[in-house]
């Protein structure tokens, strides 16, 4: 059994590992290895975090210095965003202890972030389209000339800040509208490496991986994430059903088994969701793959018995065609407005 | 050790190997003084003729520190070590550092190392690379030559490509200096503290708060080792970055670290790791207690 300082000493080693390996990434300073290092940086940054959180009683220097090194962790990563967050949560902890140790401690830090923020906030205003989805919440325009505009400011922004994940989420649905499914994924794979506990991310990425994979890889994709299910959040699970049928449109093979292993992410789902829209699509799933098992045609009514009257009267096209543009909408907007900066 | 040195000893052995690095005396009463750079330099000289076996460093002892350590008031802890030790030079092997210190700490600071020690003339690249380390300890300050040598197919045994690796940050276009210098200023602090601190090892990593290099981990007493590196600019300019720099025109006032160092109350102990790559100079300097 360890001990708290045990624990926390862990963590701190095994951060250090990766911050270094991190820094040897960022000196190489190609395309990928500066990727390669966002993500080990990302993962050092919540390192730092669990170590604070092991110590039941952390003295205020101890927390201030881990989030420091957190927040440094994220701004060396390229995610001003999520050093965003916790420099409220450094500005917080400095109340807890004297002036001149918060300005020694911060000495090198705060140059630093004020640095980072003025670079990203001048970055994102002198694109009149992010400026655009911050203001309106919108991440895909309604018109296709600006579907692209928005797509290559983001590809733009990316290369400046590779290490926000809402942005590589945003550029996969912007890429996902176009019918460019390979960039779809590569980027849905790149926010999930940045942000693995961001289940919006995950849940989409499963969706990607059903499109944009080759049936065997896309399966062993899958796979692992049904072996994780039960642990899944709901929006996962939903996705994961989705996933599956979207693998039996690609390919009649194993349809069956397909189908029933969609219906028990759909059985894991109904008990943790907590939204109505969610509820009401599992539902309008779940008639959809009863029906599917049981080689029944689909129910045309599927949509208004599920409780989505609207949905049907607004949409045209097969009823589970709807139900799965509407949830990937939805989990999308879940980091749509992280991606709006 | 500590005997005296006349100068019509110095001046044979200078006459033939750097003459022109020879200070002159500087007005009556200050012959001591006066030659106590040249002493360092002989001194230095003598440490290489020793390694090859003409034992100059018998004869080469310091003599006086420079004056402006003994009234300096920009560097308070440099000032009061008014004695300058001239200790053996140590000789040590870069593969040495899997053995002295954590294998997964030291692995990715081998590369920077090997990339940024030798420089880029080819008259510097002959090993081994001699660092003039000035120590200083408890008021009292050494110089040490560290004699850092390095066999590429050992290290490559135990980290494979790293000569790819190294050509790669020497080269590439996309290599970024800045980390290349960070790095390797972490991998001779590593053999700084293997060789200086013997028993210590590095234990965790700092970025945004000072000390860069954790030896315990405890809250609210740590101890460890600030780091820093500079391609060039020798003492003067590890010196600014100990004790900081006014404002210019063109630049803002930096801070010094030993003094941000001594005010942090959560740190119990603290050294100060500074490393030039041309020249060859490093300055290791306890800074608290």
């Amino acid at each position: 059994m360890s001990t708290a300082s045990e624990l926390y000493e862990v963590n701190l080693v095994s951060s250090s590992k990766l911050k270094l390996r991190a820094t040897a990434y960022l000196a190489d300073g190609s395309e990928a290895a500066v990727f390669d290092a966002c993500v080990l940086f990302h993962d050092a940054a919540r390192l730092e975090r669990r170590a604070v959180e092991a110590l039941t009683l952390c003295p205020p220097e101890a927390r201030l210095a881990g989030s420091i090194e957190e927040c440094w962790c994220l701004l060396e990563g390229h995610d001003p965003h999520a050093a965003a967050d916790v420099w409220s949560r450094i500005l917080d902890e400095v109340a807890s202890v004297t002036r001149a140790t918060a300005d020694s401690m911060l000495a090198r830090l705060r140059p630093r972030y004020d640095r980072a923020i003025k670079d990203f906030v001048r970055s994102v205003q002198s694109r009149p389209v992010l400026s655009r989805i911050g203001y309106t919440q919108v991440l895909v325009p309604s018109s296709v000339a600006e579907q692209k505009s928005t797509l290559h400011e983001f590809q733009a922004l990316l290369k400046q800040y590779p290490g926000v994940p809402g942005l590589w989420g945003g550029l996969s649905r912007l890429a996902e509208v176009a019918g460019n499914d390979k960039l779809a994924w590569h980027a849905v794979d790149r926010a999930g490496r940045l942000s693995p506990e961001n289940a919006g991310i995950r849940a989409l990425s499963l969706q990607m991986a059903a499109k944009a994979l080759s049936p065997t890889e896309a399966d062993q994709y899958l796979s692992k994430a049904f072996s994780e299910l039960s642990s899944a959040e709901a929006e996962v699970c939903l996705m994961y059903a989705f996933s599956e049928i979207i693998l039996v449109e690609r390919s009649s093979a194993n349809r069956n088994e397909r189908w029933k292993r969609a219906l028990t992410a759909v059985d894991i789902a109904f008990p943790k969701t907590h939204s109505e829209w969610m509820r009401k699509n599992l539902k309008g799933v779940r008639l959809y793959l009863e029906a599917a098992i049981a080689k029944r045609k689909a129910d045309p009514d599927l949509l208004y018995r599920a409780g989505l009257g609207r949905l049907a009267a607004t949409s045209g096209g097969k009823p589970i065609d709807a139900l799965r543009a509407d949830a990937t909408a939805r989990v999308g907007a879940m980091f749509g407005s992280g991606a709006a900066a | 050790m500590t005997a005296g040195v006349s100068r019509s000893v110095i001046r044979g052995p200078l006459r033939r190997h750097r003459r022109a690095d020879i200070d002159r005396p500087r007005g009556p009463g200050s012959g001591e003084q006066g030659i106590c750079r040249s002493a360092r330099l002989i001194d230095g000289i003598g440490l290489h003729r020793a390694h090859t076996g003409l034992m100059l460093r018998q004869i080469c002892v310091p003599l006086a520190p420079r004056a402006r350590y003994a009234t300096g008031s920009a560097c308070p802890t440099l000032a009061m070590a008014t004695r300058k030790i001239r200790q053996p030079p140590i000789a040590y092997a870069l593969e040495q550092l899997f053995i002295d210190q954590e294998r997964d700490l030291v692995h990715d600071t081998i590369a920077p190392v090997l990339a940024w020690v030798p420089g880029k003339g080819a008259a510097k690249k002959a090993q081994p690379f001699c660092f003039e380390v000035e120590q200083v300890q408890r008021g009292q300050r050494s110089l040490i030559t560290i004699e850092l040598g390095w066999s590429v197919p050992a290290l490559e045994s135990l980290i494979p490509g790293l000569r790819d690796h190294t050509r790669r940050l020497q080269t590439s276009r996309s290599a970024q200096r800045e980390h290349i210098t960070e790095l390797a200023a972490y991998g001779l602090t590593f053999v700084a503290i293997s060789v200086l601190m013997p028993g210590r090892r590095a234990k965790a990593f700092r970025k945004g708060s000072a000390p860069d290099i954790l030896l315990d981990l405890t809250p609210n007493a740590l101890r460890g080792v600030e780091t820093a590196g500079r391609s060039t600019g020798g003492r003067s300019a590890l010196l600014a970055i100990r004790n900081g720099t006014p404002a210019t025109t063109i630049k803002p006032k930096t801070a010094g670290k030993a003094a941000a160092l001594v005010a942090r109350p959560d740190i119990v102990e603290v050294h100060l790791s500074l490393w030039s790559a041309s020249p060859r100079i490093s300055i290791m300097e306890q800074v608290k207690p």
